[in-house]
């Protein structure tokens, strides 16, 4: 009888452990699944593929100070 | 001997219970977002109070996105400036050359939907201007001619000139395309300038 007890706790502790690490892991997967981040927004941020400032590239205004178009890029 | 079954019988319903509160605990703490068919909650900003979507006043000017997938009006005190291929954009000046109203339509180009349209804008600002925009204002499900936007309102700084401009900046779904279309002025003018810069959101029309 001892021998089956020692059995059904450690089998309910794993059960117990695993619930709990499986519930651990998906909020993870949930957490980055929803956090907004800054090279999310499509556009050519950073990285050199946007098209330069100061009168660079396609000479937009928002190039020179003037108003952000609706683009997906510089 | 019996006590022994007893106390394993005790033990292991206790530890039952225990691992059927865990999962109810973990269920429970889901985020409401992850059930399917939810919008997401919007920042914790006002609405944007925008005019009914209705057409342009007698006298307003239009421009049609190249390939017909919306038609940008605005007022005859504006008129076309150069902007990126694909794009129209009309503004006004001052004396000094500085801007006083701009107006700009621009067919979908990156991964902006209805739902995420608000940070989508705060981010590629950032990215843009390299400064942190800040939001004003957001709404889902604004009606316009032809279909269904959503909208921010936000400040920021441009990094070059370091100029000040709020703007409303509106994705909208149509029929058959999707466009955004920004209205901006700076910021010390935005009490006026919003007016006709809302009047022409409304009147902003998509296939």
């Amino acid at each position: 009888m001892s021998s089956k007890f020692s059995r059904s706790l450690i089998a309910s502790l794993a059960l117990l452990a695993a619930l709990v690490a499986g519930c651990s892991s998906s909020h993870t997967g949930t957490h980055h699944t929803s956090t907004p981040t800054h090279h999310s927004s499509g556009g050519g941020g950073g990285g050199g593929g946007g098209i330069p400032q100061n009168n660079g590239g396609d000479h937009d205004g928002d190039n020179n100070g003037g108003p952000s178009d609706g683009d997906g890029n510089k | 001997m019996p006590r022994f079954g007893t106390a394993a019988a005790t033990v292991t319903g206790a530890l039952a219970a225990v691992v059927l509160a865990a999962v109810a605990g973990c269920q429970s703490s889901a985020p409401a977002a992850a059930h399917s068919g939810e919008r997401p909650a919007l920042p914790k900003v006002p609405p944007v109070h925008l005019l009914s979507a209705e057409r342009a006043p007698a006298g307003w000017h239009y421009l049609f996105l190249p390939g017909g997938g919306a038609v940008l009006a605005f007022p005859p005190s504006m008129h076309r400036v150069q902007g990126d291929h694909g794009t129209v954009s009309v503004a006004e000046f001052g004396a000094s050359g500085s801007y006083l109203l701009y107006l700009n339509a621009t067919p979908k180009q990156g991964h902006e939907t209805l739902r995420d349209w608000p940070q989508f804008r705060i981010n590629h600002v950032a990215d843009e201007e390299h400064t942190t925009p800040r939001m004003l204002a957001a709404s889902q499900g604004v009606p316009f001619l032809g279909g269904t936007g959503t909208c921010v309102i936000d400040t920021y700084v441009t990094k070059v000139k370091s100029n000040h401009y709020t703007e409303v900046a509106c994705y909208v779904q149509g029929k058959t395309s999707a466009s955004v279309i920004i209205g901006a002025a700076p910021t010390a003018d935005w009490a006026r300038a919003s007016g006709p810069l809302k009047r022409a959101v409304a009147a902003y029309r998509v296939r």
